[in-house]
């Protein structure tokens, strides 16, 4: 009898036995086959291993999404190690978090990232071990380990023998941003990454015909997934790096007749901004997703009217348990606000602040159950047992996703808001603490906050209200160029107002809600949604 | 139209001074400086003040992805440079 794997590498070999001709990913100009991809994995599995990458080992993955990003994933995951993608356009002091908070002794970079990694002050002095990607003259000198991709990638016969793992070991750890503090690593096991996968291929009805165009950033478990997915149903994922220029993109769906296309809502409002959507172009595509931000009624609309014979799947997760759930596409023209009920071997409870389920109409915070909940967060215990729960057993945790939702009587999911300040900006998690904390280090800020608003393109922006000391001196133009340097660029502020004071409740924290009256007034006559 | 004012555009609105990153051929995507949204701004800004009409066709990195290509293909639509 043939079982389904179930680790998630498991599935790679599995397809590579399936469908052995088949291309399985696109990334600028090459095309490598399942076999091509397992066996390149295996080879760096092995190199990893031989080195001394034991299970359980983190590993940090510094690339543009590419095919050595994904070769890198797989390859971790083969030795036994734990994969943790860094974005690829971090900054050095949040690669430095990343290492440092994962505790990674080996990072995976290119030789064009040479000087971010010296930047993180782990280069030549640390004891750190490197693959470095690209050619070998361009290597910076380091006092640990260091391979080069192609010197292990040409070996064929490893003799190091792989560690047998289940499907409970850790398989990744995601960062990503909370309301307060540095990024977090949500631990995923295999299983966990697995059986979210599992739901989602199912709702979305893929199989080995489907074509997926990839433009997000597999730092983002949005992007990440896309691999994953496609590498248990057999399908063909082709790698965009960037969505800066759209003509390209058409291009790609053109000449790969793409089926499937996973979309963020700033990328969907970039397309309807075009003077005239080539509709002609989207012939070969069946469905487009959307998730990381609320996707605006009028945009939905507007696509629905463009492309009828696309079904469009509106969804909405969280890293924490990667998707919650999505509107079945039949009901969208009827239901454009809201993100339906819980995918596939999920269940979701909205309640009142006492813990008990709310009644229909009323709104309440939503709860996830499922296999799909991660772990909890890495090093961070105190934060995992406030978010992730107990349930009636052991293995029983409750995800209390923060996120404030709407309950309707046909069983219908309406998202009204989050609990904390957390902000959205371009679908990517920004910890309003993170960039005050930066406008706060500069020595002209006596008092600093920072709140998301409402941006048509991205979701939200970044707006920063900062008190100046009078002493010194500062402008809008100083904090900007400052975050500029510090900040990865979705982080960097849109806005800066000065003000004399902040607004303080009654218990003495600054006043967010009122910040934001503000903020709308301060941008009375700007263009918003 | 003159190289320096599309410097100064990049340079103030995305880069807020910090200059050092940017010459005339830094790919303004790979390099981080702009992300898409800052491709339309810099659309906008174009069309606007040079008086021209990018197609949708034009959205290449062939005409946009540098302050070099960006001079190129205003001289390619008729914009004189000072």
């Amino acid at each position: 009898m043939d079982f389904d794997p179930v680790l998630v590498h498991g599935w790679l070999e599995r397809s590579s036995h399936r469908w052995p001709g088949k291309t399985a990913l696109v990334s600028d100009s090459r095309r490598l086959t399942y076999p091509e991809i397992d066996d390149l994995s295996t080879r760096l599995a092995q190199g990893l291993a031989s080195a001394g990458v034991k299970r359980g080992d983190r590993v940090v993955v510094f690339l543009e999404s590419s095919a050595e990003a994904v070769i890198a994933i797989y390859g971790i995951l083969k030795a036994g190690g734990i994969f943790v993608i860094a974005e690829a356009t971090a900054t050095a002091s949040t690669l430095r978090h990343i290492l440092e908070d994962s505790q990674s002794p080996w990072l995976i970079t290119h030789v064009e990232k040479a000087q971010i990694v010296k930047d993180t002050g782990g280069g030549g002095g640390s004891n750190r071990s490197f693959v470095w990607v690209g050619p070998s003259d361009r290597m910076p000198p380091n006092a640990g380990q260091v391979l080069l991709w192609d010197r292990v990638l040409e070996h064929r016969e490893g003799t190091a023998k792989l560690p047998r793992i289940v499907d409970i070991d850790l398989a990744a750890l995601i960062y990503t941003s909370g309301s307060t503090g540095k990024p977090k690593g949500i631990m995923c096991t295999h299983h966990n990454i697995v059986s979210a996968a599992r739901s989602i291929i199912q709702y979305v009805g893929n199989d080995a015909n489907d074509v997926i165009l990839n433009a997000l950033p597999l730092a983002f478990d949005y992007g990440l997934y896309q691999i994953i997915m496609c590498f248990m149903f057999g399908g063909t994922v082709v790698l965009e790096r960037s969505v800066g220029f759209l003509e390209p993109l058409i291009q790609t769906i053109e000449r790969e007749s793409i089926t499937g296309f996973p979309l963020v809502p700033s990328l969907s409002a970039m397309l309807l901004r075009l003077k005239r959507l080539p509709v002609e172009r989207f012939k070969s595509l069946r469905y487009v997703t959307s998730t990381g931000a609320l996707w605006p009624e009028a945009h939905i609309r507007k696509f629905r009217e463009l492309l009828p014979h696309v079904k469009f799947f509106s969804m909405y997760g969280l890293t924490e348990c990667k998707r919650v759930g999505f509107l079945p596409p039949e009901l969208i023209d009827e239901y454009p606000g809201s993100v339906g009920g819980a995918m596939p071997n999920c269940e979701v409870t909205v309640v009142d602040g006492s813990g008990q389920a709310i009644l229909p109409g009323e709104t309440g915070e939503l709860i996830v159950r499922g296999s799909n909940v991660m772990q909890g967060y890495w090093n961070d215990p105190e934060t995992t047992k406030k978010v992730f729960k107990g349930g009636r057993y052991p293995a029983d945790r409750l995800l209390h996703t923060g996120d404030w939702f709407r309950l309707e009587d046909d069983g219908l999911l309406y998202f009204v808001g989050r609990r904390d300040d957390l902000i959205k900006a371009s679908g990517r998690r920004v910890s309003p603490r993170e960039v005050e904390d930066v406008v706060a280090s500069l020595a002209g800020i006596a008092e600093v906050a920072v709140i998301g608003v409402p941006d048509e393109i991205n979701g939200q922006v970044i707006a920063v209200f900062a008190v100046a000391r009078k002493e010194k001196n500062i402008d809008e133009l100083g904090i900007k160029a400052f975050c500029e340097k510090h900040l990865e660029l979705y982080k960097v502020p849109r806005y800066v107002w000065f003000v004399d004071s902040l607004p303080k409740t009654s218990n003495g924290k600054t006043d967010k809600k009122r910040l934001n009256e503000m903020a709308a007034v301060n941008r009375k006559g700007d263009r918003l949604f | 139209m003159s190289m320096d004012e599309i410097r100064s555009f990049i340079i103030e609105t995305f880069l807020f001074g910090n200059s050092e990153r940017l010459t005339d051929t830094t790919p303004l995507l790979e390099s981080h400086i702009v992300d898409s949204t800052g491709i339309l701004e810099i659309i906008t800004f174009l069309e606007d003040r040079y008086g021209i009409r990018i197609e949708d066709s034009e959205l290449i990195p062939d005409n946009l992805n540098s302050i070099e290509r960006i001079a190129s293909m205003l001289k390619k639509k008729g914009v004189g440079l000072v």
